[in-house]
């Protein structure tokens, strides 16, 4: 492995009689093809994001999948008779360890598709070993939507000329490196695909769940704070129609968090905007949750189930399989009906509205104030309402007391990474760490009182749905017993890792508490 | 990494093409795969179009004043590599026979590659040997050709002592029918038989065919260049049953 990799810009004539001058001092093999390949990556770039491609050609009935830096250098190559979809169906090997390290479970798309015409020069050695490889291309590239359709528009890329000096030949790839200086054929390139992607509409990497948005401490908070929501409604406007197709699960859990961050910031600001203004948004934004958390249970249930299933014997293991086809059913249900509200004319027109509103905000009492001190304000009441209330917690403590003490470290969290460029980083990424350690804790614990309660619900629907074989039964209710087992030991956790976080006081107070 | 070895006591019995074909399927199947031509014959490396060392590495490597990645070559099938033999190689045996834990020495020298590399094809000289000893230690899964007929059975068998009384324990055995003429009565009665020399058989069988002796004028893996043809499709079914040993 490791070929050294050079990209040339310059134009189809000066390349093309670049070859000839080649061909007639060396023995070279020419050739000339034309290929159409695309381009995949998750939907948030999680290839692009470190600097690698995955292309796809299919040749004579066969998927060419070549997995490389984005200048061209290989990692690894597959043939298969599949597309790519999910790391997690290919077979067992390298490729898909290593694959599935990047993409987890979201689904490789297929984002660009380039149509290319290549000039191939290839050198040869005496015993017709090919010791260097010139590909000089030139191509269009069009745009794939989240529905695998074309885009209309396709668009001219800059031709470049690619040198790939082979292991062990290095020299050749070194005397043309010197032959294109002396020609003055000096101009860096960035590859073919690498051109595609960034003119793709939207450009790659831009994408983000978590999307910065600049501000000043002295900016006024309904400023910012528009500007944070009008954030956070594009990541759940680009998200919806991934939800809708049922593309993979982190396209609803992307929209779900953007809803949860703006309700946060709606909740924890305020009085930034006009109160009587704000409220059919909060309300909007509250029917949105609603409508998503089934199918988000549902979804969680589906990733965790064989880990959750690992855990019963095996007898019970081989009785819960009616669980299972369950659990598929009620999805696809939920997911129909979800996908019916997102698609609706009222959700549409609440999208537009919100961002109508945020686009010109009436402000409200506090609207004016200084973001800085708005959010030291808010964020110390906030940490002073979840020390009480956590202090308070023991083991025979109700769960909702934990669930509330949950939903407060979360809308601390929100408020330290939404607002967190306001303060010094060096002790807000200490804060921030703490407070992830608790939040383990308590979102192991919520996930636990999740799963007994939709364990209880399912085998209601279970029953009025048909006859279900009491072995089944018997499986969901070992289950649940484990599961209300762990449900506790992370309760009795929570103690140990809040005092932990009560450590943190002084840092809060430090960076929070004016006065 | 894992390391395979094609290994066999007796020549011409398919074990380099059994090599290069496998190691080919290899790099198409998202494994990062070097080839390493230990027989002085070169007969691999004539195969992938590489030129042979004569410069001498073999001794230079076991005295550790080379290392392997310095001197792998790129074939012309991206994604598979090859170390190409040395006519030194001949002295490999006098070479290993004059240092310390002479077994250890090939598993040594592929470590650093354990980086760049998911498989390691070796391909060795046929013969018992100290070279054969050390490439026992470094290897994973040993390939082992056999042509269906009763001479080669013995050797199988015979392979199977030695290894039992002198063989590292986690060396996995792989044996499998070669160039097999399903016309000769004898070949396809041994076949079918499912008889064990020593160790199951591999139920993938390679068939004797002019077009892997093309790969002498091609210069390529036959998988290459008559992908459709029965051999390329019997060295696809062996590479998916080995496969499933590597990934296990």
């Amino acid at each position: 492995m490791n070929d050294l990799i050079s990209l040339r810009r310059l134009t189809w004539e000066e390349g093309t009689s670049f070859f000839d001058e080649l061909a007639l001092i060396q023995k070279a093999d020419r050739n000339a093809t034309h290929r159409r390949l695309r381009v995949f990556d998750t939907f948030d770039w999680r290839l692009f994001g470190r600097g690698q491609t995955l292309t796809v050609e299919r040749v004579d009935g066969t998927y060419r999948w070549r997995w490389t830096t984005i200048k061209g250098v290989l990692l690894r190559q597959y043939q298969s008779r599949k597309r790519p979809d999910f790391a997690e169906n290919l077979p067992r090997g390298p490729l898909r360890t290593s694959l599935e390290k990047l993409t987890d479970i979201r689904r490789i798309l297929p984002r660009v598709q380039l149509e290319i015409a290549t000039q191939e020069l290839c050198f040869l050695d005496r015993y017709r070993k090919t010791t260097l490889r010139l590909e000089l291309s030139k191509a269009r590239s069009t745009g794939i939507a989240l529905s695998g359709k074309r885009l209309p528009e396709s668009k001219e890329l800059e031709t470049v000329l690619r040198i790939q000096g082979l292991k062990g030949f290095e020299r050749d790839y070194f005397k043309i490196l010197e032959r294109l200086e002396r020609r003055s054929l000096v101009q860096p390139s960035p590859s073919l695909v690498e051109q595609a992607l960034r003119l793709n509409e939207p450009p790659a990497g831009e994408y983000r769940s978590k999307p910065f948005v600049a501000m000043e401490a002295k900016d006024p908070a309904w400023k910012v704070i528009a500007d944070l929501l009008l954030a956070q409604l594009k990541v759940t406007d680009d998200n919806v129609e991934g939800t809708i197709r049922d593309l993979d699960p982190e396209f609803l859990h992307d929209l779900r968090v953007s809803v949860r961050r703006s309700r946060s910031v709606l909740g924890q600001m305020n009085g930034v905007f006009d109160l009587g203004a704000i409220a059919p948004f909060r309300d909007g934004l509250k029917r949105i949750g609603g409508h998503t958390g089934p199918l988000r249970d549902l979804d969680v249930f589906k990733i965790d189930y064989p880990k959750l299933v690992g855990e019963l014997d095996e007898q019970h293991q081989s009785s819960i399989e009616p669980l299972k086809v369950f659990l598929e059913e009620r999805h696809l249900e939920e997911q129909k009906r979800l996908a019916s509200v997102l698609r609706s004319t009222q959700f549409k027109e609440f999208i537009l509205r919100w961002s109508a509103f945020l686009e010109e905000p009436v402000s409200g009492p506090v609207g004016e104030e200084q973001i800085k001190a708005l959010v030291q304000n808010r964020t110390w009441r906030r940490w002073i309402r979840m020390k009480k209330r956590g202090r308070q917690i023991v083991d025979n403590s109700p769960d909702d007391d934990l669930h509330e003490v949950r939903l407060d470290a979360k809308k601390l969290r929100y408020q330290l990474e939404l607002f967190g460029q306001l303060f010094p980083q060096t002790p807000l990424i200490r804060l921030v760490k703490g407070l992830k350690q608790l939040q383990e804790v308590l979102g192991s614990f919520n996930d636990r009182c999740v799963q007994v309660e939709c364990l209880s619900r399912y085998s209601e629907e279970m029953v009025a749905r048909g006859e279900v074989p009491v072995a089944t039964f018997l499986a969901m209710g070992r289950l649940q017993s484990i599961l209300d087992d762990q449900r506790r030991f992370f309760k009795h956790q929570f103690k140990t890792e809040f005092d932990k976080f009560l450590e943190y006081e002084s840092v809060l107070a430090k960076l929070f508490r004016k006065g | 990494m894992a390391v395979l070895a094609g290994y066999s006591i007796k020549g011409g019995v398919g074990k380099t093409a059994t090599v290069i074909n496998l190691a080919y399927l290899a790099s198409l199947d998202g494994f990062r795969t070097l080839v390493w031509d230990l027989d002085p014959q070169g007969a691999t490396s004539f195969y992938l179009r590489v030129e042979e060392g004569v410069g001498g590495h073999g001794k230079k490597l076991i005295q550790g004043r080379r290392n392997l990645d310095a001197l792998v070559r790129a074939t012309d099938f991206e994604g598979l590599d090859l170390l190409p033999a040395d006519f030194t190689y001949r002295h490999f045996d006098k070479t290993l026979g004059r240092i310390r834990k002479p077994r250890e020495q090939i598993a040594r020298l592929l470590q650093p590659l354990s980086e760049s590399y998911d498989l390691i094809f070796l391909d060795s000289a046929p013969s018992i040997s100290v070279v054969s000893e050390s490439l026992f230690v470094a290897t994973d899964l040993l390939l082992v050709p056999v042509i269906p007929s009763p001479l080669s059975m013995r050797t199988l068998e015979q392979l199977a002592v030695h290894l039992d009384k002198k063989g590292p324990k986690r060396l996995e055995v792989l044996p499998f029918y070669s160039m097999v003429d399903r016309r000769k009565k004898m070949h396809k009665e041994m076949v079918e038989s499912k008889q064990n020399f020593g160790w199951p058989m591999l139920e993938s069988t390679i068939p004797y065919a002019s077009v892997v002796e093309k790969m002498g004028l091609h210069r390529s893996p036959v998988c290459s260049y008559a992908g459709s043809s029965i051999a390329a499709r019997a060295y696809l079914n062996l590479w998916r049953e080995v496969r499933k040993r590597i990934v296990e």
